[in-house]
């Protein structure tokens, strides 16, 4: 196991890999309507400093845990969020969805600080309640138009992306005094999250 | 498992693997466009069309994911229906006599083949090859159905296709086969998983008649 600790490394740039391929579609005129709608879908996620930084609290956190949840969360989360973006489609009333995921932020920032490990079922549960607002926020904004495929998927991409980051700085547990390091980042996430709620309350 | 997983070699093999592709999308077209022949032009975009555009080249992606987790005789099996099943599929669609297909079904082999590569999941061979054979001639369908161009030699047009969907199947597929590193499987899982949630997601824009 040698090289293990660049398995992260490596499953990140295959994903981003990946996830810019179909930006080639750019170049050729018939795909232009394509690429568009997926760069859009991608930059979404990465316009909201609540998002991002929940996001990648969800992958640190991941890291922290270890076996398996750092492999689980990122299979199964995508598909979480994909019900609350169903549910944004579709209008279901659901309360305060941007200050459900300031508290996410906030939570999952002192889980990270604190480097508590709850059980397997009970952080995927903390992630899920995180994912389907994530999902919410975005799937109510989902353009109803031809481009919805390449906009999904770029949505869908980045927010994978930004969950791998999140693994990636997890890893710095690897260094001398990472694990200090890494819950000191999680005691700003949720700092950061403190004062984004108190934006949101002032408002 | 040759070279030893996880080593540098097998590494540069797997980004090379990925890399060529990508490469060759862009090179391609551009040649296409120096030889400026028509009976280049069918062919081409045959070939380039499933793989321009998401609705298709997300569901030939889980595809060919699902068949190289399975291994073994699936790993050729599944993809060759699937391309048997396309051309046919297409072959519908340009005659424009066969069945009108409902563009609304498009994501749903994204969604069941999405959830199948994020599970591991496997199938009895009966039905894997018939969801499959079935999703081919919607895949086909769809490539040709809406074809915007007009085209003046349908069989080149459907040999680009057949070549274009063969060649990501087969590449795609030889690697999650034969790389059987933890990490490289744990990123064919996420994958799956990120087109079954854009499928999901289209699905319900579609049934909704968001679109």
């Amino acid at each position: 196991m040698k090289t293990s600790g660049n398995a992260p490394t490596r499953v990140f740039c295959i994903a981003l890999l990946v996830a810019l391929a179909p930006l080639a579609a750019l170049a050729h005129v018939e795909g232009e309507a394509a690429g568009a709608g997926f760069v859009s879908g991608f930059l979404h996620p990465l316009g909201g400093l609540d998002h991002v930084l929940a996001m990648l609290a969800v992958g640190m956190w991941g890291a922290q845990l270890g076996n398996p949840a750092i492999w689980l969360l990122p299979v199964a989360f995508p598909m979480v969020m994909a019900f609350g973006g169903v549910a944004g489609i579709l209008a279901v009333p659901l309360p305060a969805v941007e200050v459900g995921v300031t508290i996410s932020v906030v939570v999952l920032g002192t889980m990270i600080a604190l480097d508590r490990r709850p059980p397997l079922w009970a952080s995927a549960l903390l992630v899920s309640f995180f994912a389907v607002f994530h999902g919410y926020a975005h799937g109510a904004e989902l353009p109803g138009r031809s481009g919805a495929v390449a906009y999904s998927a770029g949505f869908v991409s980045a927010t994978g992306l930004i969950h791998l980051s999140g693994i990636g700085i997890g890893f710095v547990t690897r260094l001398p005094h990472g694990r200090s390091l890494l819950r000191a980042g999680g005691s700003a996430i949720a700092a950061t999250g403190l004062l984004l709620a108190g934006q949101l309350f002032l408002e | 498992m040759s070279p030893a997983p996880g080593s540098r070699a097998a590494r540069h093999r797997v980004i090379a693997a990925l890399l060529l592709p990508l490469g060759s999308c862009c090179l391609l077209p551009a040649s296409a466009l120096a030889h400026g022949s028509a009976t280049l032009g069918d062919f081409y975009a045959g070939m380039f069309h499933p793989l321009l555009h998401f609705e298709l080249l997300l569901p030939l992606l889980a595809l060919a994911l699902w068949s190289g987790q399975l291994g073994s005789s699936h790993a050729w099996r599944l993809p060759l229906v699937f391309v048997a099943a396309a051309l046919l599929g297409a072959g519908l669609g340009m005659s424009q006599r066969g069945i009108e297909l409902s563009g609304s079904l498009l994501p749903i082999p994204m969604l069941v083949l999405g959830l199948l590569v994020a599970a591991r999941g496997r199938l009895p061979a009966w039905l894997a090859l018939g969801l499959v054979a079935l999703f081919g001639v919607q895949h086909g369908h769809a490539n040709t159905y809406a074809a915007e161009q007009q085209i003046q030699r349908p069989l080149l047009l459907l040999a680009g296709f057949g070549t274009g969907i063969g060649l990501v199947l087969f590449h795609v597929v030889t690697r999650v086969a034969r790389h059987r590193a933890f990490w490289l499987q744990t990123a064919v899982r996420v994958l799956g998983s990120w087109i079954a949630a854009t499928g999901l997601l289209v699905l319900v824009l579609e049934w909704t008649g968001n679109r």
